[in-house]
């Protein structure tokens, strides 16, 4: 039978075109044709004995997938072909460059306190006196010093991160002590970027930490995130996650993203390299109300350590481009089952702000109150109460019907009395349980889902009236406990 | 040995790749190999990238068969197919894992890094035995 060798090829057969093989199956023609040609046992071949992935082995034009028919005879006027496989792919895990220019490198230096202090990190190969140089040169943005925030600006801090800027409106509440240990008891009332740079101070004073007391918006974000090398997500809303993944992507600056919600939580590397965005893979936020926030969700004390030791650890690992990275990848945690995936989030061509034909090229554009539902929409104006209203209204005792629309694991911390109790999910379900003649009342933890327990039955064709508690349980509490003979 | 690319190759590469993004491009480059080696390509063949679909943005594969159609013809002008090219869409021009396991020893490999904004980068690998 005869041998076709492609062009591409025969620089190792002897540079001949076609070998003329006096056998009848395609194993004894590679067997005869490497007799002839020994050094082409090397491109036919790899060190197991198995074709290369480069070769492919066409019989009269048909390619020969399967093994098996290498040994059936084949009649003497067959042409096999011996054609170089042509395929490749962009990388998918290319490696990473570290965000530090060998420039900003080779500025920095150590003085003998700093050897003994990182000393763990140089005698790592991949980190060594060059990567500690990159981690003390590198200038990091976190927003948010709360649950995530807590980790992650105490191992930045650690790790040596040379500049560190923390973005924080907030002041520490009680309530914050169960998950966010950057802070303390002394802390209350005080601010949280406050206590952050104690914190920060006494693990190494010589770091440059820059405590920004304020909300970020569509006017200053930019402002606070120019000239820094990254930036790490600990928000816990909607908002202010779509505000900053915008103007992270607009600016090229990466942005390694953590969320917490119960015993869940997902971390990602966006904008890096031309990678994916967070509105790639979230193209818009999911209705005000519907999925809780961690204030409102709550979550599990050791949860935020764990997402945000992975969020430092990412960030590191793109200061000192070392590593596997979740760039264009989500990693997803259930603690409460101990397992764990990585989600492929793939670059969306059409998305608004990185994609192909980008709509958004300034975030002073968005209203992101309105983007997140956050603004009571004109259309439908969900008529509500005061909780000094409902209260007064509760003494009068004016007829309403209250509908409490929270889980009944949340009912267990604080009752409201004389409520139906109907979960918002059941609650289209169960419309027959509600007098459209009688002022119904829906009460939530902080009035956002009792909001869309009111338009869902809207939707549903509900007449009857129907009010909402202003500011939920949380803003009623207060009220009523001071309240003597009060329900709660 | 770095290739040379004429002019009116360079800018058809580039502009395959232009038309193909977000999708990967590929191609065939024809030229002259001289004997101390040195590579000239004086013209490119476009194929039809056989992947299609979600794969297509980062994935790209030849059929052999269209190498071969241009393999016979070639013969007569003494002309050879001295490499192959691709686009790398929204990344480097450096080789992915994926195209040095296809990489055929002595023929080069060219690659583009393509961007909304244009073409970025090109650059020219070869792999020995």
């Amino acid at each position: 039978m005869k041998v076709y060798i492609s062009a591409t090829l025969r620089n190792f057969f002897g540079k001949n075109s076609q070998v003329e093989a006096p056998v009848d199956t395609v194993r004894k023609a590679l067997a005869y044709l490497i007799s002839t040609y020994p050094e082409g046992e090397k491109v036919l071949y790899d060190e197991n004995k198995k074709v290369r992935d480069f070769i492919q082995i066409y019989v009269n034009n048909k390619k020969l997938t399967v093994e098996t028919i290498w040994d059936a005879t084949l009649p003497e006027e067959t042409e096999i072909l011996l054609l170089p496989a042509i395929a490749g792919g962009a990388p998918t895990d290319a490696p990473v460059e570290s965000l530090i220019s060998d420039e900003r490198r080779k500025a920095v230096s150590f003085d003998d306190s700093e050897i003994e202090r990182f000393g763990k990190h140089l005698m790592l190969r991949d980190i060594g006196v060059k990567g500690q140089k990159r981690i003390k040169a590198a200038k990091v943005v976190v927003v948010g010093a709360g649950a995530l925030g807590s980790p992650v600006i105490q191992y930045l801090a650690a790790a040596g991160v040379g500049t560190i800027k923390v973005i924080d409106f907030d002041e520490v509440s009680l309530e914050n002590l169960q998950s966010q240990v950057i802070h303390g008891t002394r802390d209350l009332k005080r601010p949280k970027v406050a206590s952050a740079k104690d914190k920060v101070k006494n693990i190494n004073r010589n770091i440059d930490f820059i405590a920004e007391k304020e909300e970020l918006k569509a006017s200053n974000i930019w402002e606070e995130i120019e000239g820094y090398d990254l930036v790490v997500d600990c928000t816990d809303n909607y908002k202010a996650r779509y505000l900053i993944n915008d103007a992270c992507a607009l600016h090229g600056v990466p942005v390694v993203f953590g969320a917490i919600y119960q015993f869940e939580g997902q971390v990602g590397v966006f904008n890096l390299d031309g990678g994916p965005c967070y509105r790639c893979q979230y193209p818009s936020p999911p209705p005000s109300g519907l999925i809780p926030s961690c204030a409102e969700g709550g979550a599990i004390s050791p949860l935020p350590g764990i997402v945000g030791s992975i969020q430092a650890n990412e960030a590191l690992k793109l200061i000192l481009g070392i590593g596997e990275h979740l760039n264009g990848k989500l990693l997803h945690i259930d603690s409460l089952n101990l397992t764990s995936r990585i989600l492929k989030v793939e670059r969306n061509c059409n998305c608004p702000i990185c994609g192909n034909n980008p709509t958004i090229t300034d975030v002073e554009e968005i209203d992101y109150e309105d983007l997140c539902g956050l603004k009571a929409k004109d259309e439908v104006p969900v008529e509500g109460f005061s909780p000094e209203e409902l209260a007064k209204k509760i003494d009068n005792g004016d007829p309403m019907t209250i509908i409490d629309v929270r889980e009944p694991h949340e009912r267990a911390i604080l009752r409201f009395p004389n409520a139906i109790v109907i979960p918002i999910g059941q609650l289209v379900r169960r419309i027959k349980e509600l007098d459209p003649n009688k002022d119904t009342v829906f009460v939530c933890k902080q009035g956002k889902r009792s909001e869309l327990a009111i338009n869902t039955l809207r939707e549903a064709g509900y007449t009857g009236p129907l009010y909402n508690l202003k500011g939920g349980i949380d803003a009623m509490k207060d009220i009523m406990f001071t309240h003597e003979g009060a329900w709660l | 040995m770095e290739p040379k690319f004429s002019k009116i190759v360079s800018s058809q590469m580039e502009s395959a790749a232009k038309k193909a993004y977000p999708c990967e491009c590929c191609g065939i480059l024809v030229g002259k190999k001289s004997k101390r080696g040195e590579i000239e390509v004086t013209e490119i063949r476009e194929a039809s990238n056989k992947i299609q679909g979600e794969q297509e943005t980062a994935h790209f594969s030849i059929d052999p068969l269209f190498l071969y159609n241009i393999e016979r013809e070639l013969e007569s002008r003494s002309l050879e197919i001295v490499g192959f090219y691709h686009s790398h869409p929204d990344c480097k021009a450096i080789l992915s894992d994926e195209d040095i396991k296809y990489m055929v020893p002595g023929l080069v490999y060219t690659i583009l890094s393509v961007t909304a904004q244009g073409v970025m980068d090109v650059k020219s690998y070869t792999r020995d035995l």
